[in-house]
């Protein structure tokens, strides 16, 4: 061995180990390229990040002073201050050499910006936000379909549609409408609805053009509504405006800058939300001619709308990981936006993303474990934190027979369920634990006085005891009265029943796109008091379509709209509307038409959708909720809060929108704070 | 063992080779042939496996605020042939596979065939480089711990070589997701390049899909990379016994020499059929490893179809993979063939 291993050296190397060499030059090539490349950046920052602090100490000691503050060639004692002497409040020139005016502050005049527009961390217009934000890095979500009119699925997708479409309303952080592409938002006192509401008038802006140059006017909005409930769109779902078309009758231009809508049944609660915001205005030149609209995600032409942003490069836009980039429109009508571009990237953790820097600012996933050690690398981060409107539901089907159509029993099962411990347990404690009333706990239109249901198992047992569920052989697990046999509801809808001596097991179906340990929790929970539950969990679309078909006698379910308009009460609940095929919903309860209760609640559910004064439609949705909290065919959970943390000196008016951009759940891109970089209101001059 | 196994086997009489070919051809021929029937049975649990799960593919379509219209409903059911027999779907289907045209995916909103050109190279790029890499080291490192068995690198090779055949793929890079682009921020940790440059210099493109690329395929090689070691240091060691080495040696030749040309070459064969083998489980892995990495390849085509039973896509995809791991098998297969021409003639 020895003799030959002595003549290794001169043996050069293989194919082999000179491929290894190359592969592991290569990949350290690659890590010393791009380590080295923005060394020099980091650098930089340093510079500026020390300059900019020293700059904001001359400016906050020139601002005492002289109750403004100075520019760059005043502080550093090159032009004299505003009393005429020459005084050095920086050592030399700064190497931030951009002097624009600072809006807003303590002082007034002129002050240091660097070339973002980062205006030395005080003189903050919006709370520390810089004069304009040039791109803001964002993450990406995928399967939202194309931002086109008609090709965009879900809330999300229609959110990014609406950075180059308008709706005439829109909503700030006050959760009110604001006017968009109209000046005003309608009111009977200003004129725009009529006494009996049975007429809406929109007065839209004027001069406002489509992206392509061609002038935006009331016909394009009259195009929009016939073209959505007459014309080629007639079946596409894509627009939140076709709950209101059987009330309205017919769309009138007034003149190029008035339209009005003809209604034949007064819905003065739902309009504004279905047409005013729901409904994104689309140019009548260009969809005039096309038969198509829900394939149309090829040509230029249909991302060409009134909004604030353009699609750059839409022919390369994957919607499978929604990586894009929209860039400032400048002749949008409401100025050039706040924020010039949108990047939105591929991002796996956002907690990671946030302290990579790969990301402006971040949402937290809601119904993780969001654990403060898992939060604790962005907890130096600023934050938004705000109520949210998603929630996690328990869902009875009432057709389904006994024992969920027995108020005793739904009943029973809401006092074993500890939905304070399932918030703290699975959502970290941020959040809410849901109103027996079904409605977001920060709703408006809450009733706070409802029956809390809190953990009791002892009622839970006497409840179940009446029903004749009761464990006959000591073994812990209740069983069915014979007379009386209990519904199983099985995974392929093929019912079977449960009767003595059987144990009652009933299917707990859930979603495994949610967090399923609250399902497991449940489980045990129901364990507390004899009830033997399986846990069935199914991907997304298999438990969407079963929730929305019926087929469980009880399942779980998450969804998002608990804070928008309280008429969801109605949809989601009375059961001449969701009896109805086309109304059903993966959020529709089914059957709750078998007590006083569910009668009283449908009566009133069609008073609230009719009735214009607010504090009497307050009455009667809190009525409503009673019900609902008496009678149990659903519960919420939790409601956890929506998060977001961002980067120091980005956006920083972040806002979740109360009740939702229209209508989807409370999210942070609302397109308001990007192109106003503020909470409230239009740009200044709108 | 005996002599005659080695592949310093006396070649066979002159006469031999003209009997040969032909079985050698028969065996491809029938190699071939099991190939279809493999793909014709894949290509048919990929149609019925999907469709026996309940659910509703066009679920995506529907919200609580705007559900979907039975007009609608007919609209796209007559769009995506859900409105017909099974059988016709079937049909469908199989000339979809003869035109190579999946047609639109019902989830994302567009074709098929648009979002696999696009996906479908990152795959290619990490499963080839991952395969690449691992296969390499775990050539050398394998003969190189054969060769020195005892000795405390051979010991210090199989411990790590043991716990990274052992340690799944996303663990992994879930580790290295950390180290190396948290804890340490050397390396990108999404996506497979920088989205928006303006910069457009080839080098510096190249030089940014390799990057992002490092910690993803990093991952998937150590995952890939304890299996062959072990096979080719196991292969290595009982070649390494044969009279044949012995001859070898005792002719004085160096060391590389024996290493490579005389044990390597026989590691060679087994080595192959594993490397082939472990296509599919790369595949696998990469689906794992690209979630982690938000690396934009099939898996993030794959997840949400199956979630939304997004049969075109879903179909199309998984077709894909399962011909990949097919195709490289029956090459692997004749390849065998050409490397030891024994296998042919039997």
């Amino acid at each position: 061995m020895q003799r030959f291993s002595k003549r290794r050296g001169e043996e050069g190397f293989t194919l082999i180990e000179l491929l290894v060499v190359i592969v592991i030059l290569g990949i350290l090539s690659a890590v010393v390229v791009f380590a080295v490349r923005g060394t020099g950046d980091k650098g930089q920052n340093a510079a500026q990040l020390t300059d900019k602090r020293t700059v904001r100490t001359a400016e906050e000691s020139f601002c005492a002073k002289f109750g403004q503050y100075g520019t760059e060639k005043q502080l550093a004692g090159i032009d004299a201050a505003p009393d005429g002497q020459k005084y050095k409040f920086l050592s030399e020139e700064s190497t931030l050499t951009d002097v624009q005016t600072v809006p807003g502050g303590k002082c007034t005049g002129s002050g240091i910006a660097d070339k973002s527009g980062f205006i030395t961390g005080f003189a903050a217009p919006n709370g520390g936000s810089p004069a304009q934000i040039d791109s803001l890095k964002l993450a990406a979500s995928g399967g939202n379909g194309y931002p086109t009119p008609f090709e965009w699925v879900r809330g999300p997708g229609h959110l990014n549609a609406n950075y180059m479409f308008d709706p005439m309303l829109w909503k700030d952080a006050t959760g009110q409408y604001i006017p968009w592409l109209a000046t005003a938002v309608p009111t009977v006192a200003n004129g725009g609805i009529s006494a009996d509401y049975k007429t809406y008038t929109f007065t839209l802006r004027s001069g406002v053009t489509w992206q392509d140059g061609v002038a935006f006017t009331a016909n394009d909005v009259k195009f929009t509504f016939d073209y959505q409930k007459t014309g080629a769109a007639t079946t596409v779902t894509q627009c939140f405006c076709k709950g209101a078309f059987p009330y309205i009758n017919s769309v009138t231009v007034n003149s190029p800058t008035s339209v009005s809508f003809n209604l034949n049944t007064a819905i003065p609660n739902t309009f504004m939300g279905n047409i005013g915001t729901g409904m994104i205005i689309i140019p009548e030149h260009i969809w005039t001619t096309i038969t198509t609209p829900a394939a149309q995600h090829t040509s230029a032409n249909a991302y060409i709308g009134t909004g604030a942003y353009k699609l750059n490069n839409p022919t390369a836009y994957d919607p499978s990981t929604g990586v894009s980039q929209y860039d400032a429109y400048s002749g949008f009508f409401l100025g050039t936006p706040y924020v010039r571009q949108l990047r939105f990237i591929t991002v796996t953790d956002s907690v990671a993303a946030l302290t990579t820097k790969a990301v402006d600012a971040g949402g937290v996933g809601s119904e993780e474990a969001v654990t403060d050690a898992a939060l604790a690398p962005v907890a130096s981060l600023p934050k938004v934190q705000n109520a949210g409107g998603w929630n996690r539901a328990f869902h009875f089907n009432l057709t389904q027979g006994f024992p969920y159509n027995d108020v005793k029993f739904r009943q029973a099962v809401a006092y074993t369920v500890d939905r304070k411990a399932l918030l703290q347990s699975i959502v970290g404690g941020r959040g809410m634990p849901g109103s027996m009333g079904n409605l977001a706990p920060s709703h408006e239109m809450l009733d706070p006085g409802l029956p809390a249901y809190d953990r009791d198992v002892n009622k839970s047992k006497a409840l179940l005891d009446q029903l004749g569920i009761v464990d006959t052989n000591a073994d812990g697990k209740r069983e069915c009265p014979a007379a009386n046999p209990c519904t199983l509801v099985n995974t392929t809808g093929a019912n079977t029943t449960s009767v003595t001596p059987a144990n009652f097991t009933p299917n707990l179906f859930t979603s495994t796109r949610f967090n399923t340990a609250t399902a497991d929790a449940i489980k045990q929970y129901l364990l507390d008091v004899g009830l033997d539950s399986t846990v069935v969990g199914e991907a997304s679309s298999t438990s969407d379509a079963r929730a929305k078909a019926g087929t469980y006698g009880m399942m779980l379910v998450g969804w998002g709209n608990l804070t928008s308009d309280a008429d969801q009460l109605r949809t989601r609940l009375d059961h001449s509307y969701t009896s109805v095929a086309a109304n059903k919903a993966f959020t529709s309860i089914y059957g709750w038409n078998n007590t006083a209760n569910a009668t009283s609640f449908m009566a009133k559910a069609q008073q609230q959708l009719f009735e214009p004064d607010p504090a009497l439609r307050k009455k009667y949705v809190q009525e409503m909720q009673q019900l609902v909290a008496a009678d149990v065919p659903i519960f919420t959970i939790y409601v956890p809060d929506t998060i977001l943390f961002y980067q120091v000196g980005s956006l920083s008016a972040w806002y979740s929108t109360p009740g939702g951009t229209p209508p989807g759940p409370p999210g942070f891109s609302n397109k308001h704070v990007f192109i106003t970089g503020k909470q409230f209101g239009l740009p200044a001059g709108f | 063992m005996t002599a005659e196994r080695h592949a310093y086997a006396k070649p066979e009489p002159p006469g031999g080779a003209p009997v040969r070919v032909p079985r050698q051809r028969k065996a491809a021929a029938q190699r071939v042939v099991a190939y279809l029937v493999t793909v014709w049975i894949v290509v048919t649990l990929v149609f019925v496996l999907p469709r026996a799960v309940p659910g509703d593919p066009l679920a995506v379509y529907d919200n609580a605020e705007a559900p979907l219209t039975p007009e609608a409903r007919a609209a796209f059911e007559s769009h995506y042939h859900l409105d017909r027999p099974l059988l016709a779907q079937y049909a469908h289907y199989l000339r979809s596979i003869a035109r190579a045209d999946f047609g639109d995916s019902i989830a994302q909103r567009a074709s098929v065939g648009f979002l696999l050109r696009r996906r479908l190279p990152w795959t290619l790029l990490l499963v080839g480089t991952s395969l690449a890499v691992s296969s390499a080291v775990s050539f050398a490192a394998g003969i190189t711990s054969a060769w020195r068995r005892g000795s405390a690198t051979d010991r210090r090779l199989l411990t790590a070589m043991t716990m990274l055949h052992a340690v799944p793929e996303y663990v992994l890079a879930t580790l290295l997701l950390i180290l190396f682009g948290v804890v340490i921020p050397i390396f990108p940790i999404a996506s497979a390049s920088t989205p928006f440059t303006a910069s457009s210099g080839q080098l510096y493109k190249l030089a940014d899909v390799a990057f992002h690329l490092a910690l993803p395929a990093m991952a998937l090689s150590l995952g890939l990379v304890g299996t062959k070691f072990l096979l080719v240091r196991n292969t290595t060691i009982s070649v390494l016994g044969q009279e044949y080495m012995v001859a070898a040696r005792a002719k004085g030749l160096p060391d590389q020499l024996l290493k490579y040309r005389h044990a390597g070459r026989n590691v060679l064969l087994p080595f192959l059929t594993v490397v082939g083998l472990q296509v599919a489980f790369a595949a696998g892995g990469a689906l794992f490893v690209e979630t982690v990495f938000g690396y934009p390849g099939l898996a993030s085509l794959m997840i949400p179809a199956v979630e939304n039973k997004d049969f075109p896509l879903l179909e199309a995809c998984f077709l894909l993979m399962a011909l990949l791991v097919l195709t490289v098998n029956l090459a692997v297969d004749m390849a065998y063939a050409r490397l030891d021409p024994r296998v042919g003639a039997e």
